[in-house]
Parts: structure tokens; sequence; C-alpha cells
């Protein structure tokens, strides 16, 4: 699939090859945006950034990198712009209302998985763990592909798995005996 | 891990899986994407223009302004060698004649040669100047 899209890229047909490229990746981008961001606009948002920056940025492909980890580098850089660029507004705004972008935020968690305990357990997991737990069982990623994905060692993406898993499986046992 | 852990496990797998498995763009966002890209596809041609004559404008405001330096470098230099020979030309010339004397003249011949190439390895160096291609190396 990536061979094709590239054969497009560089026979200067970018729309073509932006037609193949956005099905492909689209939830992947989308994926990891949201595991930066913890927000569904956002990370929409930061998905058709990406796009729109792939699509202007196909002659500057050189093919020394893999095409997917050329994207995942401008998702990763996007998003975290993204999340600076929230930061600084949030910091900038009276504690009140970070209070209320707060609440909105945790009102944001996409609820057509339902589980509304999970999510908030998810969402307060950290950033590297929450990241590789939404790549993990987004689409039943290999281990390699989330490596890839987030820029980082296999073996730190197992760690950091392993570790969200205990710690939700903790949680949850914690919020059932409160409840009990 | 005993066998109530591994279930615990696998629920929670389960619960993750279907909790993500919907974790994806709102919907419309191919066409939203081909109407944005659309909009750029024409705005283009004019708004690189812009950039790409605002770059000139700022390369050619840098180069003015080194051009500038240099060229007051050069004259602070010519001032300042000026004086400098006004100054110490005299001592210069007594400490050459003593030193004729005293060294072997083509010892003053290469000490005087390598200060000359020295100075003018620094003044080639300043302005980007390989020596090495002068000399065709």
């Amino acid at each position: 699939m990536d061979e094709s899209i590239i054969e497009l890229m560089r026979a200067g047909r970018p729309d073509e090859a932006l037609a193949r490229l956005v099905p492909a990746y689209r939830r992947r981008v989308f994926g990891l945006a949201y595991g930066i961001l913890r927000d569904r606009a956002a990370a929409d948002d930061v998905a058709q950034e990406v796009f729109v920056k792939v699509w202007q940025a196909f002659d500057s492909y050189d093919g020394r990198a893999r095409l997917s980890t050329w994207i995942y580098a401008i998702t990763r850089n996007t998003a975290i712009g993204a999340l600076r660029k929230r930061s600084r507004l949030v910091s900038l705004s009276e504690p009140d209302v970070s209070a209320v972008v707060d609440a909105m935020e945790a009102r944001d968690a996409p609820d057509d998985g339902g589980d509304p305990q999970l999510w908030r357990l998810v969402d307060a997991l950290p950033e590297k763990q929450r990241q590789a737990v939404v790549l993990f069982y987004q689409d039943d990623r290999s281990i390699e592909d989330i490596a890839d994905m987030l820029g980082m060692p296999v073996n730190t993406v197992k760690t950091h798995l392993h570790r969200a898993r205990a710690r939700l499986a903790g949680a949850l046992d914690a919020d059932r005996e409160n409840a009990a | 891990m005993n066998a109530e852990d591994t279930e615990a496990m696998q629920a929670l797998d389960n619960r993750l899986r279907k909790m993500f498995a919907g974790l994806d763009a709102a919907p419309g966002f191919e066409d939203r994407l081909r109407a944005r890209i659309a909009t750029l596809a024409v705005q283009p041609p004019a708004e690189i223009r812009d950039r790409l004559e605002r770059e000139h404008d700022r390369a050619r405001a840098a180069a003015a302004r080194a051009a500038r330096l240099d060229g007051l470098a050069v004259a602070i230099a010519g001032v300042g060698g000026l004086l400098a020979v006004w100054r110490f030309a005299p001592g210069l010339a007594r400490f050459y004649e003593a030193s004729v004397q005293t060294a072997s003249p083509s010892v003053v011949a290469f000490g005087t040669l390598g200060v000359a190439a020295a100075a003018l390895w620094a003044v080639l160096r300043r302005f980007d100047v390989d020596p090495r291609t002068l000399i065709g190396a």
C-alpha cells in the first residue's frame, strides 16, 4: 500500500496519493493524536492538519524513513504543538475557567464505546501508558507498530502497556471495593 | 497470576477493545479534508509567491547588512592600519634593520613572508574564501 502511495507522490499526483493515504492512515493518525490530546474534537482537528501537512510536503518526502514513520512523526509534532497551544490558553485563563475546560474535556470522552468508568481511568493514566493503551486496543495493533507510531523502542512500549494494564486492573478493583 | 487474575485481565482487555473500537475521526472526515485542500490548492500560487518574495526581501536585507558591516570593518581596519604605520613604522624599521644585521637575511625574509601569509589567510577566511582554491588545491 505504502509503495503505491509513494509512487503516486513521486509521479506528481498528490491528490490521488492522498485519496489512498487517508483511509489507510486515518484511524492510526486519529488514535495517535487522541492518545496525546485526550480530546476527540482536538484529535480530529490535528488529524486534518496532519493530512494537509503531508499533502503539502509530498515533495519533501525523500524516502529515507518509512512513509508511516514520517506520517507518525508529523502527527506527534502536530499533536504536541496543539497540546502546548491549549496549555498556554488554559494557563492564561482564570483558574475557574481552567476547571470548566477540565470538566468539558472529561465530558468530551467518547461515549460510543460506553464504559465511562474505564474512560476516566484511561484518561488518568500517565501520558505514555495512555498512548500505548489507546493504540494497542484501538485496532489490536502489534507492539512493533505501536513502537513505530510512538517513536520508542519495542520493549518500552511493552513496559508501558504492562504497567497500564496493571494500573487499570488495580483501579477497577479499588472501585469495586469502594462500591461494595 | 492465578486463574481469577487471568480472567479479570481478559475481561479488562475485552472492555478496552470494545471501548476503543469506535475511536475514529468524526463522520465526513474525508469530505472536510478534501474541501480544505481544495481551498489550499486554489490559494497557494499567490501565497507562495508572497512568501517567497518576503523570504527574498529578508535575504537581500541580510546580505546588505552583512556588506555594510564588512565595509565598516574594512574601513576601521584601514584606519587602524594607517595609524599603526604612523605610530609604529619608525620603531619597526629600526627593529627590521637590527634583525637583518643579527639574523641571516633568509630567516628575516621567511619570517616576513610568514607574517604576510598569515594576514592574507585571515582576511580571505573572513570573506569565506578558501585560500586553497586560489592555488587550485
